[in-house]
């Protein structure tokens, strides 16, 4: 398990956490959203950023924490 | 076509009225199909209008146009090929015949096979297609990734690819740009501009908006056209004050537009309606009747009727109005307004509904994701040999993957097919452990067909690592299946054929291998009977069978052909057992079409290794016996540089004692000692089938070195093993060196005997070039023993006063005369027949009706015996002939 930081740009409500496989979802100024928590595999992580492609949501960054 | 396809992905979509056109991307698609690129890349995210622009597009071109709407399950490359022959077929019945053939019941065959037939078969249109792949970013398939680049490279001047994509795909997309072989449309062109905004409301959406109302609409959503399409839907009936206030307030929030949006236009809508929406947007696909099952009412098509109207992103699959699906965005926000617990029951309610309206495959999809295990299980197993048939497996082992390992441990059916899918995949190792697991289980259940698969796989694994055992477990395997299950008792069938060729007498492995075939061949399994069939012609060969084996051969050649009548790919492998046969009947032409055919088969199928180069061997041969020396050391060369000395090394070391057997002919005695000396083959060792050629490499070596003692020894053991296993076909070589031998140490009378053996059985199944290929001291031996066979060793002599085989050995070249002929190309037994009428006096045309050949074909042959004997006119060609002793054979 890995945990991770993805920020996307628009607020999104927090009732689609289960798009992003349970990662946690935290409205930040500026209009981003970020998206944290921990990611089973390298599978799983591409999984959420094929969704965040699917719904169509600007990805900004993807950061990897120690 | 397989009747798993669904129509609906095949239909190209129209646009809705009221599209706005967008004339410039019309023009740039427009401008790249005129001047000739052969591909289109549409790529944005979803909701930028990518498939609707390219249907506009359609609508307005007078060209064929065929359409795929890819989904995950096309990961598949069996399913992926199967819709795209499909489509293909939609613009030209004809095309992709050969290939849809080439993948039934093939879960083993390369893919790249099927692209060059596929592509062959596209050549042949004139008239110019195009072709969309729409959403290919489902494709993550590498070997379908792969095939599509193929398609790429080798852009067929008839076909326009379209590809319609969230995300550039895996292709090598740089060199298409540098090439300028593309036309690009991205999210930046596909965006609405302030104009084409305004036009979207005023007249698709009949909605008056002030300019600046407009001006906020596009900078708020970038122009992203389900954007504005989800603010049109929002503000849709208000009054000119209340949208003033929306967009005021949409503009100057934060939130994610289609998050904010959707809840607008949602909100909006009925309860009754809301609960239609968010039940069937758990599907992938629905229509009146499955919505009205998802949702306990009866008025689903009035519903979709009132969607239509609203606009509400719902997309018609087909042109009578049956399926649907949301827009994917759509769809997914959908999704989220379903609890969880919800969402299961719906799913199961799907998996019943599909399952039971004829959609087995969709119904496995939503029981495996409502984790309706025993429902899904229960399906799998009525679909599975089907699914193995067509050589869907990864589509099937993607479904046992999903099934928890609790349940696939408890059900031995299940587990069954799941070893043979990671078996066929290549997970050979996995399939092995897999076994080993399942094999418990299998005590505990008493499954006699689950049982009888697992043995079939393992016998084929056993096979595979030279298990003795394998054919005790192919026995086994074949009892417990009995006449149950068709496919797998051939799988079981062919393994035992394989191993009884290793152990046991050729006649048993061949009559194993004939069951296969009538197995195969009653089930409409054509892989399997062409792979059966390649096996019993090549058994035929080493057991002496030549006359039935060419029968077999010309037989299946002119079965299985393709609509043009040539012969399909796999049935083309044919030709291989078919030229070394007219290669040991000296007609040496044929068998060089045959081969050269039959090894660029062997190749495009992949299974080059598998023949253990007995193609390359004898073209080598024929090449070498035609006069043309340099080519046959070249194909040895390559064909040995081809082989992986450490993964196939009993193949090379055969293709090194090939070299070496044509060094020896070229009377490199030194070279060929050395080789026998450093080789690994000991004369004590025990013979096998592959290591037979080696060993007579060795005893032809020691003949010619004058060691005849050790050679006999070495043929001994040769011919001792040969005819226990019933290798008639081999023995005719053996019997020949070994009357040589004979004959040198002394032993006229065994050597005589010997030769006579050889004859009796050449006679009768027709064998010319083994004797031919020997040297000339056959022919003194032939002449001793004339009165057993007068007849055929006439024509034998025949043959050896015309050979062009120069042997140049030191121990021939003071002995015979008959090397210096004057003919510098040999004639074919077509030639000599043609020959042998012109001295008759007959002319051209009563040739033809004659040998039932078009006069054109006699001009032809008469052409070539004219070049060969150098001559200029058919009284000097009879003449020449005669002198040469050309026509005594055949008189």
């Amino acid at each position: 398990m890995e945990y991770y930081e993805i920020i996307i740009q628009g607020h999104i409500d927090q009732r689609r956490e289960d798009w992003f496989a349970g990662l946690k979802i935290t409205q930040l100024p500026e209009g981003k959203s970020l998206l944290a928590g921990e990611v089973a595999d390298q599978s799983a992580l591409h999984g959420i950023l094929n969704r965040i492609r699917d719904m169509g949501l600007q990805l900004l960054s993807v950061k990897r924490k120690n | 076509m397989s009747n798993a396809l669904l129509k609906t992905k095949l239909y190209i979509p129209k646009p809705r009225s009221g599209f706005i056109q967008r004339s410039k991307l019309l023009e740039l698609l427009d401008e790249g199909l005129q001047s000739g690129k052969p591909f289109s890349l549409i790529a944005a995210p979803a909701g930028y209008g990518k498939t609707t622009l390219v249907s506009n597009w359609f609508e307005q071109l007078d060209c064929n146009q065929a359409w795929i709407s890819l989904d995950e399950q096309d990961n598949d490359p069996v399913k992926f090929f199967s819709y795209l022959i499909a489509a293909l077929q939609k613009v030209d019945i004809n095309m992709g015949q050969e290939a849809a053939r080439m993948l039934s019941g093939s879960g083993m065959l390369p893919i790249q096979a099927i692209v060059f037939t596929l592509l062959n078969e596209i050549l042949t249109i004139s008239k110019r297609f195009i072709l969309v792949l729409d959403d290919f970013h489902m494709i993550k398939n590498k070997s379908i990734l792969q095939a599509v680049q193929t398609l790429l490279d080798h852009h067929p001047p008839c076909l326009h690819l379209v590809m319609i994509t969230r995300e550039d795909p895996a292709l090598s997309l740089p060199r298409l740009r540098v090439r300028n072989q593309m036309t690009e449309i991205r999210m930046d062109d596909l965006r609405f501009d302030l104009a084409e905004t305004g036009n979207f409301f005023s007249t698709s959406a009949s909605i008056k908006l002030k300019d600046e109302e407009i001006a906020a609409l596009e900078a708020r959503t970038e122009g992203w056209i389900a954007g504005l399409q989800l603010a049109a839907l929002s503000i849709k009936g208000w009054a000119p004050e209340q949208v003033s206030e929306f967009i005021k307030s949409f503009s100057g929030n934060h939130r994610y537009i289609i998050d904010y949006l959707m809840e607008e236009v949602i909100e909006r809508t009925d309860p009754e309606m809301r609960v239609f929406l968010t039940r069937t947007a758990v599907v992938d696909r629905f229509n009146a009747e499955l919505g009205d099952t998802l949702t306990d009412q009866c008025n689903a098509s009035e519903i979709i009727n009132q969607l239509e109207q609203a606009n509400l992103f719902l997309i018609p699959l087909d042109n009578e109005c049956r399926w649907y699906r949301y827009h994917h965005l759509f769809a997914e926000f959908l999704r989220t307004e379903l609890p969880k617990s919800e969402r299961i029951a719906i799913q199961q309610r799907a998996a019943h509904w599909f399952t039971n309206n004829g959609f087995p495959e969709e119904g496995i999809k939503y029981a495996l994701a409502a984790r309706a295990y025993d429902f899904a299980g229960d399906v799998l197993k009525t679909l599975a040999t089907r699914v193995f048939q067509r050589g869907e497996v990864v589509t099937l082992l993607d479904w046992l993957n999903l099934l928890p390992d609790e349940f696939v441990d408890t059900n031995s059916e299940i587990a069954s097919y799941k070893a043979w899918s990671l078996f066929l995949l290549g997970k050979s190792e996995e399939a092995a452990n897999f076994l080993q697991r399942t094999e418990q289980i299998l005590l505990l259940n008493n499954d006699p067909l689950a049982e009888g698969r697992l043995l079939a796989l393992r016998g084929w694994i056993a096979n595979y690592r030279e298990d003795p055992q394998t054919k005790e477990i192919a026995l086994m395997a074949i009892e417990k299946l009995g006449d149950q299950d068709p496919f797998f008792r051939e799988i079981a069938l062919m393994s035992l054929g394989h191993a009884q060729r290793k152990s046991d007498p050729m006649p048993e492995s061949t009559v194993t291998l004939y069951m296969v075939y009538d197995t195969a061949r009653n089930a409409g399994h054509m892989f399997t009977c062409l792979a059966a069939l390649l096996d019993i012609t090549m058994n035929l060969v080493i057991q002496g069978g030549r006359r039935e084996s060419i029968e077999l051969c010309n037989q299946a050649l002119n079965q299985y052909v393709d609509s043009q009548g040539k012969p399909l790919p796999m049935a083309k492998l044919l030709y291989i057992p078919l030229g070394i046969l007219q290669y040991e009947g000296n007609n040496l032409e044929e068998a060089r079409y045959s081969l050269e055919q039959g090894i660029r088969a062997s190749q495009s199928v992949g299974l080059n290794r598998i023949l253990g180069g007995d193609a390359e061997q004898t073209l080598a041969l024929v090449y070498y016996a035609s006069g043309d020396i340099p080519k046959a050391w070249d194909l040895l060369q390559k064909a040995k540089a081809n082989t992986d000395s450490k993964a196939f090394p009993i193949i090379w070391d055969r293709f090194k004692a090939f070299e070496v057997h044509l060094m020896l002919k070229k009377g490199d005695l030194a070279g060929a000692m050395a080789w026998a000396q450093s080789s690994n083959l000991n004369p004590e060792d025990n013979i096998t089938s592959f290591k037979e050629i080696p060993y007579m490499v060795i005893a032809r070596t020691l003949y010619r070195a004058g060691q005849y003692e050790k050679a006999w020894e070495i043929l001994n053991n040769i011919r001792q093993f040969d005819q226990e296993r019933g290798r008639y076909g081999r023995l005719v070589y053996v019997n020949i060196v070994s009357s040589l031998v004979l004959q040198a140490m002394g032993h006229q009378q065994e050597a005589l005997e010997s030769m006579k053996e050889a004859l009796n059985f050449a006679a009768a199944e027709g064998y010319v070039r083994p004797f031919l290929s020997e040297g000339s001291e056959v022919k003194e031996l032939l002449l001793a023993v004339e009165s057993v066979r007068p007849e055929f060793i006439t024509s034998l002599l025949g043959h050896f006063t015309h050979q062009s085989e120069k042997l140049r050995t030191p121990l021939t070249s003071s002995t015979s005369s008959l090397r210096d002929s004057q003919m510098i190309e040999t004639l074919s037994l077509r030639e000599l027949e043609v020959l042998s009428l012109l001295a008759t006096g007959l002319s051209n045309e009563e040739i033809g009706v004659k040998l039932f050949i078009s006069l054109g074909t006699v001009k032809w042959h008469v052409k070539n015996i004219f070049g060969k004997l150098g001559v200029a006119s058919r009284t000097q060609a009879v003449a020449h002939a005669q002198q040469l002793g050309l026509l005594k054979d055949l008189f």
